[in-house]
């Protein structure tokens, strides 16, 4: 079973690494690395952004929070998705009007000042690291539950951390941006298959989804805890109603009355400022694409997260019934409930599907995480290349010294979050943080919402912003997320410690305070009309529209 | 015509309190929530569908109403003579109440517009004089509520002449859509009134030939104002300037020059081209950004332009060439003279609940005294260059009778502003 | 790129022919612009409000209306479980679509010319 398990990650892997290398650019210019030429159809394009987005957060730890806390779980995918409303009101045609190359790009040239792209530079590093940690630790719990067996000495957890990182990191360098742009939609619809795969044959086999949460809802929901080194299952407390056991289809399992809306804020705010997510638009050809892609990533997103939710609670529903007569089954539960939720879909798939359904489930997580990977990669190499190397470190560079320049910051982030998922082995974390993988993710969030979103919307939508209240925003924004998250082990996560866990509903509001004061006092750039036309106008749209047109009538008339 | 959201949802906020204190407080044991719900709902939809047809008033019965009976071949006869295709005038008033005398079945005719007798047949001609008020209040009453009124009493009738012969009346309103303009009158010198049905049958005739006048009105009106834009433009003022500009530009810019050119050409393109009455509002805003970037290229920073813009606003339907005007004369009006410049401002909103479109030009510049006011107003400004306010106003008038508003306030030294309030369509 | 001028040829207006279109034609007016950003502003804020409006509504209801927790919708969903779980995405698409189809509409009528269609979409009766 190992050896047919490893034979088909195998083969995905040469399969992505091939797609990477057949469609790589050709000719080694900058803006075909990064942007893939800039012209890509607008569904491909929010494909290709789903695969980006939807990382192991969504395919595994989605589905593991509802299967721990029932209906507030549901609110990670609510916020996953609602992030793309702001996205597509404020960020995105504007984004892609302006923008070239990179989040940091955008802002430096919006405010005229090379200290706001220092300053951006570091904070999408940040966060960068922060969604690659989990995504990390994603893929190792994945190789030790799919292939269990470690290669060259390492654990099962660190090999798949190791060999996930390595091959992506391989096809990021190789492949630049067209590679994956494609391989990203691929992935996506790889991603989408699996789950309605999953659906139908859970469906099929008479499960009922409203009779599911009725049952599951009669009893007071139960998690396994380690109680004196054993494994017993804990009723879970309602945390909106203290002293009340919590109940699968009702609120209170996960959330007090503050934590759902801290965590929809953190989720919806953070969005805007992910910077793998981000650099997609501008591979869109109009700031009008860039919206109409948008609204197809909120479809996909939408049908994505209601399986998932779907299988979180067919999973609670049907693990405990098929323990009986699975011995497999009851080495990863206690009483029926999985110990690491993040198993869910994982199991759900090999129960109904044996260990073919098991080996296409993990190739789904697997390539979700290699997808994610690869964006924030990609994302990084952009910012250290374009606007480090580029702008300070070497600005004669030629391109290819850029492109290259680009690929060993590749090298050094990946290994870097490499290191720090082996360092953070989940299973000590996962008593305070039920679903470690959504929860870290969560902090990338965090950060992004609280630095990069309120500064963005900010130079986007008020000329009066200026260079120095862009820096001050970040850096409060930034220390503030950093810190209020570092506060919360110590001061646990009820009441007051919801808003620590997902800080940014704090911490934006300071951040654009803090903007605008400092703004008030200096004085704006002095050329604003002329970059407002740029962000603001469709004449480029329109020019590349008619170019559009013309190209298309200029073929048309060859064929004649 | 005022903004009707805000009494809109507070009627709303009542609604649901009185639904909620009915279902859930009163009541014992409370009603079921979703019955609770959908009663909700279901009052709301029904107050947000009926306000705007409330705040527009009750709808009249239309005053053209069919009249089978003996007399109908002979008033299909008279019908397709009927002289009052050229409008509501004195002679073509007394043609027709010459057509219609021996058909109507009383003994004197007459027709009335809102101010006058226009046109007296029979006894009691000899005080019943072309010219006058009418002067019974019966018919001051058809032209208020717009419905045939039955007179059988001589005192009802109301004559302030003892001697009058007439006894008894029927009066019709002549009405183009539902705009009363007149009054046919039928009277007899017995108690009997004349046939109801008869007068009233002629009067829809003739109101159906007053409204056909009227298009035909209201089609060389357009024509006019088409012809008065164009006019205006070609003018020194408008046409010289920008071509002194793109020529200074031409050398120092060419590329602005070009743009220029292409611009002055959208402008005609635009006048010349239109030729229904009425256009989505985002035709004329591309007309008045066209003229007002050419006006800014030539007054430099001098110029400063506002638009302020609804959304809905881009697809309402608004009469052709009505808004470049307004913006036109704040610009010559207000601002050439003014040293250094101000800012004209476009407003343009919808308020979907009293369907209204309102359209606001304002300029902080000289203001006009009260006599350019008045002589804009009363249209002798098109002999200024401008397109005359009143050209404007016939045009509205002709389009929705009764249900616009153009107001302009200008004070002497403090600006101007032009407010536009129409229908939405 | 100025040149290019004068190879277009002027067609008289009544001819129902519009000049070739030149791609260097295309340029934004600072007042126009500030027009578009305005009006799409007033888009893009209404539409947040509306979407702020409902996902907090619905941890709101949850805390105050019972039956929002208690009440049986499709076979034994709760009302906020079925939001949760369906409605809510639905409601994003929907708005989304809304609001990029209204900003969209309104850049296309705000800025650049309209594109030049046949005479009678003009005048069209209320």
């Amino acid at each position: 079973m190992i050896a047919a398990s490893l034979a088909v990650l195998a083969g995905l892997l040469v399969a992505v690494l091939v797609a990477g290398l057949v469609l790589r650019p050709r000719g080694a210019s900058t803006l075909e690395f990064y942007l893939a030429g800039r012209r890509v159809g607008v569904v491909t394009n929010a494909c290709a952004i789903c695969g980006d987005y939807f990382s192991a957060a969504s395919f595994l730890g989605v589905a593991a929070a509802v299967y721990v806390s029932g209906l507030d779980g549901v609110w990670y995918a609510t916020g996953f998705a609602a992030g793309f409303v702001p996205v597509l009101l404020f960020v995105a045609a504007p984004l892609r009007r302006f923008g070239e190359f990179s989040i940091p790009d955008f802002l430096g040239r919006r405010l005229g000042s090379e200290g706001v792209r220092l300053a951006a530079v570091t904070v999408v590093q940040l966060v960068i690291l922060s969604y690659l940690v989990p995504q990390a630790v994603g893929s190792g719990l994945t190789w030790e539950l799919l292939v269990g067996e470690g290669v060259a000495g390492l654990s099962p957890y660190a090999t798949g951390v190791v060999v996930s990182t390595v091959a992506i990191a391989a096809l990021v360098v190789v492949g630049g941006m067209r590679g994956t742009t494609w391989t990203q939609a691929v992935q996506f619809l790889l991603l989408l298959a699996v789950f309605i795969w999953l659906a139908i044959v859970v469906l099929g086999s008479g499960f009922s989804y409203p009779d599911a949460v009725a049952r599951l809802t009669e009893n007071p929901l139960t998690n396994p805890a380690e109680v004196n080194g054993n494994w017993q299952l804990e009723v879970e407390e309602n945390r909106l109603d203290s002293g009340e056991p919590a109940f699968f289809g009702h609120p209170g399992g996960r959330y007090g009355p503050l934590g759902q809306i801290t965590l929809v804020v953190t989720l919806v705010l953070g969005t805007a400022g992910l910077p793998h997510v981000m650099n997609r638009y501008f591979t869109s050809p109009t700031g009008t694409a860039a919206r109409m892609t948008t609204v197809w990533v909120l479809g996909f997103a939408g049908v994505f997260y209601a399986l998932a939710v779907l299988l979180g609670t067919a999973a609670r529903s049907l693990v405990s019934e098929a323990v009986a007569d699975r011995p497999w089954l009851a080495d990863l539960t206690v009483d029926g409930v999985l110990r690491v939720p993040e198993h869910a879909p994982l199991v759900l798939g090999r129960i109904y599907g044996g260990e073919a359904g098991l080996a296409v489930v993990a190739i789904g997580a697997l390539v979700a995480v290699l997808s994610t990977i690869a964006g924030l990669l990609l994302a990084s190499a952009a910012s250290w290349g374009h606007d480090v190397y580029e702008r300070h470190i070497n600005p004669g560079a030629s391109q290819r010294q850029a492109v290259w320049a680009g690929r060993s910051a590749v090298l050094v982030v990946a290994a870097l979050s490499a290191t720090l998922a082996l360092l953070l082995r989940p299973q000590t974390l996962t008593a305070l943080f039920p679903s470690i993988v959504a929860t870290m993710v969560t902090w990338a969030f965090a950060l992004a919402g609280s630095a990069l979103a309120p500064v963005f919307v900010l130079a986007i939508w008020w000329r009066r912003t200026t260079a120095p209240g862009a820096v001050a925003g970040m850096v409060t924004g930034a220390l503030t997320a950093i810190g209020l998250v570092a506060l919360a082990p110590s001061v646990g996560d009820r009441g007051i410690g919801e808003i620590l866990l997902a800080p940014t509903i704090v911490a934006a509001p300071l951040a654009t305070v803090v903007t605008v004061l400092v703004s008030l006092r200096t004085t704006p750039p002095a050329d604003v009309e002329r970059l407002w036309l740029k962000l603001h106008g469709t004449a480029a749209d329109r020019r590349a529209v008619r170019l559009a047109r013309l190209t298309i009538a200029g073929v048309d008339g060859k064929k004649r | 015509m005022r903004n009707g959201s805000l009494p809109l949802a507070f009627a709303v906020v009542l609604t649901w309190g009185f639904v909620y204190l009915v279902t859930q407080i009163f009541p014992d044991p409370p009603l079921e929530v979703e019955a609770t719900v959908l009663i909700g709902v279901g009052i709301t939809l029904v107050l947000t569908v009926g306000y705007p047809s409330a705040l527009r008033g009750p709808r009249q019965a239309g005053p053209v109403r069919r009249s089978p009976g003996r007399q109908g071949r002979t008033i299909a006869a008279v019908g397709r003579s009927m002289p009052l295709r050229s409008g509501l005038t004195t002679e073509a008033a007394h043609r027709a109440v010459r057509l219609l005398h021996p058909v109507l079945g009383g003994d004197s005719v007459a027709i009335t517009d809102r101010e006058q007798v226009l046109a007296f047949l029979g006894p009691g001609s000899d005080h019943h004089t072309v010219g006058d008020r009418p002067q019974t209040e019966s018919s001051a009453r058809v032209l208020a509520k717009g419905k045939t009124v039955v007179v059988r009493d001589r005192s009802k009738l109301g004559c302030p002449d003892p001697d009058c012969p007439l006894h008894s009346a029927v009066i019709a309103p002549l009405a183009i859509g539902k705009r009363v303009v007149g009054t046919l009158k039928v009277y007899r010198v017995d108690e009997i009134p004349p046939p109801r049905d008869v007068v009233e049958g002629l009067a829809g005739i003739m109101s159906l030939h007053l409204e056909l006048a009227e298009l035909d009105h209201e089609r060389k009106l357009a024509v006019d104002a088409k012809l008065d834009a164009l006019r205006a433009q070609i003018n020194p003022h408008f046409l010289f300037n920008t071509l002194n500009t793109i020529a200074s530009k031409a050398r120092t810019d060419p590329e602005e020059a070009r743009r220029l050119l292409l611009r002055l050409s959208d402008f005609f393109r635009y006048a010349v081209r239109q030729d229904g009455h009425l256009v989505e509002f985002g035709q004329e805003y591309f007309f008045v950004r066209t003229y007002l970037s050419l006006e800014q290229a030539r007054y430099g920073d001098r110029l400063r332009v506002r638009y302020d813009v609804d959304p809905q606003v881009l697809t309402a339907h608004v009469p052709v060439l009505t808004i470049q005007p307004l913006v036109e004369n704040a610009v010559k009006h207000g601002l050439s003279d003014k040293v250094d410049g101000g800012t004209v401002t476009l407003k343009a909103r919808v308020d979907p609940l009293t369907r209204t479109t309102s359209i606001r030009v304002t300029d902080d510049g000289i203001g006009m005294s009260a006599e350019l006011l008045e002589q804009l107003t009363s249209g002798d400004g098109a002999a200024d260059g401008g397109v005359g306010l009143r050209n404007i106003s016939q045009r509205l008038q002709a389009l929705y009778g009764e249900r616009y508003r153009l107001d302009i306030q200008s004070d002497y030294g403090n600006g101007t502003v032009v407010d536009l309030r129409i229908p939405l369509g | 790129m100025a040149s290019s001028g004068a190879d277009t040829p002027w067609t008289d207006p009544d001819e129902g022919d519009r000049r070739v279109p030149d791609v260097g034609d295309e340029y934004d007016m600072p007042a126009d612009v500030d027009a578009a950003f305005r009006t799409v502003r007033r888009v893009a804020v209404g539409h947040f409000v509306v979407f702020l409006g409902v996902v907090v509504a619905v941890p709101i209801l949850t805390l105050t209306v019972d039956w929002w927790s208690e009440g049986r919708l499709i076979g034994g969903m709760t009302p906020s479980f079925v939001m949760a779980a369906v409605g809510l995405y639905v409601f994003f698409f929907l708005i989304a679509a809304g609001a990029a189809t209204l900003s969209n509409a309104v850049e296309d009528r705000m800025l650049g010319s309209p594109e030049q269609e046949p005479p009678d979409r003009d005048g069209a009766e209320p």
